[in-house]
């Protein structure tokens, strides 16, 4: 990731400092933590608010930030928690609201962006049908495997910053993870069958 | 896979099957990495297992390749978020006042209501009275005509 010295905040230093090097700090990680909300809301106009407002919360606490850590982790863990307060608010509305699945679904089909690296029309057609049906697994899981299979497998954290992200031992990182990975394979084989490992080459 | 399992002296393909995700991301001890490493090249089943989870991290590997489009044209600005934040409070702000005053009103129909319940009340209560002397009146009369007649 990033040398310690390079996050650390100007202590001392007046307000507009301390946002320069706030902006500075939020340019190099947004389009990462826009990936990280997108893929936790599966809905870009809720990722890019969640993204607003986990920068917000961050400057508000900026104090807080240990710069032995890197500054990406810590807004993805406070939008990770951000997330989940809104979860269990939408979970309070959606048991009022009949309506709410509507809002819910979401415009992009990003497996199009999906790239033919030379393989034929009919590999590269089935290889966007495989990422659309692990992308809706993952969705599908339960919340805490969900966080860890978007931080591990999608955004590429080690499980060690997943974590910290998160904030829990490496050891129940590694147990949600395997049952998540279980679970998305356990789908996978109901749908492709013996084919299954044929699919990705 | 058996239930007992196949395995090498250690290991088991039931520990073997819980060890596979973290084996592929390289996250066991050099020891328990061996050991897994051993058993998968004697263990066809559990090789197959392992090869699913490959394609399983490989496939979410490459959905974190495409990134989705929702860079926004802007990045962010601390001014322009702080100024959405107070747009939002000022708001909500306006929002309070007005539930306020719709309550407000509410309360002040209300008590306008219930003293016109009274007032109601009075002017019913004043009527009876009035009824029932006036019959008490027409019966002490009537009274008074009754005792004559018989003097």
């Amino acid at each position: 990731m990033h040398m310690a010295e390079e996050h650390a905040l100007p202590l001392g230093k007046t307000l507009e400092e301390e946002r320069a090097w706030f902006e500075a700090q939020v340019k190099e990680c947004e389009a990462h933590l826009l990936r990280f909300a997108y893929y936790l809301t599966g809905n870009t106009e809720r990722a890019k608010d969640l993204v607003q407002e986990a920068f917000l919360r961050a400057f508000q606490y900026r104090h807080s930030f240990d710069h032995r850590y890197p500054f990406e982790n810590w807004v993805s863990a406070i939008l990770l928690n951000i997330h989940r307060q809104r979860e269990k608010k939408d979970r309070f509305l959606k048991f009022f609201s009949a309506f709410w699945q509507a809002e819910q679904e979401d415009e992009e089909d990003f497996a199009e962006q999906l790239e033919d690296e030379g393989e034929g029309p009919e590999t590269i057609a089935l290889k966007r049908q495989v990422i659309r049906d692990v992308y809706r697994c993952i969705e599908r899981l339960p919340a805490k495997m969900k966080e860890v299979m978007v931080l591990c497998d999608i955004m590429g954290y080690s499980y060690e910053e997943a974590s910290e992200v998160i904030g829990c031992p490496i050891g129940t990182v590694r147990s949600r993870l395997h049952r998540a990975r279980r679970y998305v394979k356990k789908a996978l084989e109901a749908a492709y069958g013996d084919e299954l490992l044929g699919l990705w080459g | 896979m058996s239930f007992l399992g196949f395995g090498d002296e250690n290991m088991r393909c039931r520990e073997v099957a819980r060890k596979l995700s973290a084996f592929l991301d390289e996250e066991l001890s050099r020891e328990e990495y061996l050991r897994v490493q051993r058993h998968l090249e004697m263990c066809a089943l559990c090789r197959k297992e392992y090869e699913k989870f490959a394609l399983v991290r490989a496939v979410a590997r490459k959905l974190g390749d495409i990134t989705p489009r929702v860079v926004p044209g802007e990045g962010f600005s601390l001014e322009r978020a702080f100024r959405s934040v107070r747009r939002v409070r000022v708001l909500w702000a306006l929002v309070a006042v007005l539930g306020l005053f719709v309550a407000l009103l509410f309360f002040w129909g209300w008590q306008r209501a219930s003293l016109e319940e009274q007032i109601l009340d009075v002017e019913h209560f004043a009527a009876f009275s009035e009824d029932v002397l006036t019959r008490g009146k027409v019966r002490v009369e009537t009274l008074e005509f009754l005792a004559g007649e018989y003097r």
